[in-house]
């Protein structure tokens, strides 16, 4: 491509992401906007008083989220990881059965699955727990990592580990110099959709947490509910960013053919 | 490890199955001279691979045994046994310089910087790539390739060297560059060498013994030359292009069948056999003499480089020899053919 086909399809894209935050940041800043004003008429500092508040519930509940979104991505990447390797490398009995069976929690809707498996948060004392919580987001996110890690593992020839072995390099240090390099824009794709998943999760978080446990999700609702436009738009944009942030982050990182390979594209 | 002596291998009762009942290698007995360089002959599928994985240690055998100086080495993981393998694609590590290839086995033994350095370098020399340690990987040909997978198999200084058919994907004007400097490269370390292929002139050419394997198992181990001089069996002399095999029986020192009645070694065990011949050592001649049979031409085809004949004895079995391509042959025509009784081998039926 062209330079300049480049550089109009990269202003599009920015334009496209971040033009539809710019009312959302206004609204934020501003405690007056009627119309027909283009832009708002007076400004507050309310809604960034809200959010950076050392004591308050926003950044307490951005804390909780990270911890739990990230906690997830790990787990669900390093379950992935075994999941993935044995869908993408063995042809075993039954592998298109346990591909089914992987996605049939997506299949179902969350709140059914979660409904069902409620009983068993209460009685093991997980819910109203972060563990807990960290466990009910496995379940929409385990699937998706291992189809991710399958296909990847799909495309890596296992001689390269064969090769690394007769070298003399043990197990731990072929996967880590060997396999890890070959596999991973994959495994990033697979923690940053996992990270993505649990980030924005509602419902399951609403059930196994109870409401003691405060995401942003959780939170944005009730001030979204709260009818105070301020407040609400600036908790939106501490919800939106990080996500956008990693997104933009992950895709400068795996520059060039691997973001092709992995649909990513570079930002 | 430390091969300047030479390491004996020894393969024993070797059995692996992949699926029960179906063996992939079904009892394959190898004894490897000191510092010789042993080809594994063999069509695909034979087992030959399989093999050479399980001295690699990337396969655990059924049953058997291999040695190495007379020590087991089975129950050790891949990673601790004296071998280095290269396989038929030179699997370089994408994300490493060519430098940093050849000096993994190093670093994985945690050999210090400088010592890795240096040898990375002596290790390029040998397989004439020097000045190349900074390459990345993605920038080589794929003869250069294979030879920096050389080097990175020899750079520990391994007690035996596996080859899994590493020249059959180049080019064949390269493959015999990279044949020659295999060869050259192999005697001057010393190194005991297994080397699997299914190319027959690649083993005669490159081999001090070749084993070939059929089905699983050795069905020969030899010098070379006596694949074709003294073929252990039809299937032997057929892998190896012989064209001539004549069903008959033993009995007083001479084999009689197809028409023929030729004098045997001494020693030949009496009943049915085959006696074979290569159509190397056949020629038409002028007139009758000892030795010369009676035949008719039934078909003669020009190759450029010598001439295919094949001739009809008096019970129409048929017979082929190649003859210097100035031969002047009369399809249909009686002629006479020379048999040297020397060149014929009795193999059991």
């Amino acid at each position: 491509m062209s330079g300049i086909r480049r550089s109009v399809g990269l202003g599009l894209l920015v334009v496209g992401i971040l033009v539809p935050f710019v009312p959302l940041a206004l609204t934020a800043v501003s405690s007056g906007w009627r119309y027909p004003a283009l832009v708002p008429q007076t400004f507050t500092g309310r809604g960034v008083a809200l959010v950076f508040d050392p004591d308050g519930e926003v950044l307490a509940a951005l804390l909780t989220s990270f911890t739990i979104a990230v906690t997830v991505a790990v787990v669900a990447a390093l379950v992935g990881l075994c999941g993935g390797r044995a869908l993408g490398l063995h042809r075993f009995r039954g592998r298109r059965l346990v591909q089914f069976l992987l996605l049939a929690p997506v299949l179902v809707p969350g709140f059914a699955v979660t409904f069902g498996l409620q009983v068993f948060f209460i009685r093991y004392g997980l819910a109203d727990t972060v563990p807990g919580v960290v466990l009910v987001h496995l379940v929409p996110t385990i699937p998706y990592v291992t189809l991710v890690l399958g296909a990847t593992f799909a495309s890596f020839d296992v001689s390269y580990e064969e090769q690394a072995r007769v070298l003399g390099a043990g197990p731990v240090r072929t996967f880590v110099s060997v396999t890890l390099p070959a596999i991973r824009p994959g495994l990033c794709v697979a923690a940053l959709f996992a990270f993505l998943i649990s980030w924005s999760e509602y419902v399951l978080t609403l059930l196994i947490g109870g409401g003691t446990i405060r995401t942003l999700p959780l939170l944005l609702f009730s001030y979204i509910g709260s009818a105070d436009l301020t407040e609400a738009a600036s908790v939106s944009l501490v919800f939106a960013l990080p996500p956008l942030v990693l997104v933009v982050a992950a895709s400068r990182y795996l520059t060039g053919a691997q973001s092709g390979v992995v649909g990513l594209g570079r930002l | 490890m430390g091969s300047s002596t030479g390491t004996a291998v020894s393969l024993r009762g070797l059995r692996k199955a992949y699926q029960r009942g179906v063996p992939a290698v079904d009892g394959v007995d190898l004894e490897v001279a000191p510092g010789s360089l042993v080809a594994l002959l063999g069509p695909s599928g034979c087992g030959k691979t399989t093999t050479l994985k399980m001295v690699a240690g990337l396969l655990d055998p059924d049953e058997g045994d291999v040695r190495f100086d007379d020590r087991s080495i089975i129950g050790l993981a891949a990673e601790k046994r004296p071998v280095a393998m290269v396989f038929q694609k030179p699997l370089l590590f994408p994300h490493m310089t060519v430098g940093q290839n050849v000096g993994f086995g190093l670093r994985v033994r945690r050999t210090a910087k400088a010592a890795i350095a240096a040898r990375v370098a002596e290790m390029l020399e040998l397989v004439r790539l020097p000045d190349l340690a900074h390459r990345k990987v993605g920038q080589l040909s794929g003869g250069q390739e294979q030879r920096v997978a050389l080097a990175r198999a020899l750079v520990t200084d391994p007690a035996v060297l596996l080859l899994d058919e590493p020249l059959s994907q180049l080019d064949a004007a390269l493959r015999i560059e990279m044949r020659d400097l295999v060869a050259g490269v192999q005697r001057e370390l010393g190194v005991t060498t297994l080397f699997v292929t299914h190319d027959q002139d690649e083993a005669v050419a490159l081999a001090d013994k070749v084993a070939l394997v059929l089905d699983g198992r050795v069905v020969q181990h030899a010098e070379p030359r006596v694949f074709y001089e003294r073929p252990a069996s039809v299937a032997v002399a057929r892998f190896f292009g012989g064209r001539n095999a004549v069903p008959g029986r033993v009995a007083g020192g001479r084999f009689t069948g197809g028409g023929l009645d030729v004098a045997v070694p001494t020693g030949t065990p009496p009943g049915d056999g085959t006696l074979v011949v290569r159509q190397e050592s056949l020629a038409l001649v002028e007139r009758p003499a000892p030795d010369v049979v009676p035949v008719r031409v039934i078909a003669a085809r020009y190759l450029g480089t010598a001439m295919t004949v094949t001739v009809e004895l008096a019970d129409t079995t048929r017979l082929e020899l190649t003859a210097p391509p100035a031969t002047a042959v009369a399809v249909g025509a009686p002629a006479h053919l020379h048999l040297p009784p020397e060149a014929c081998t009795i193999v059991p039926t």
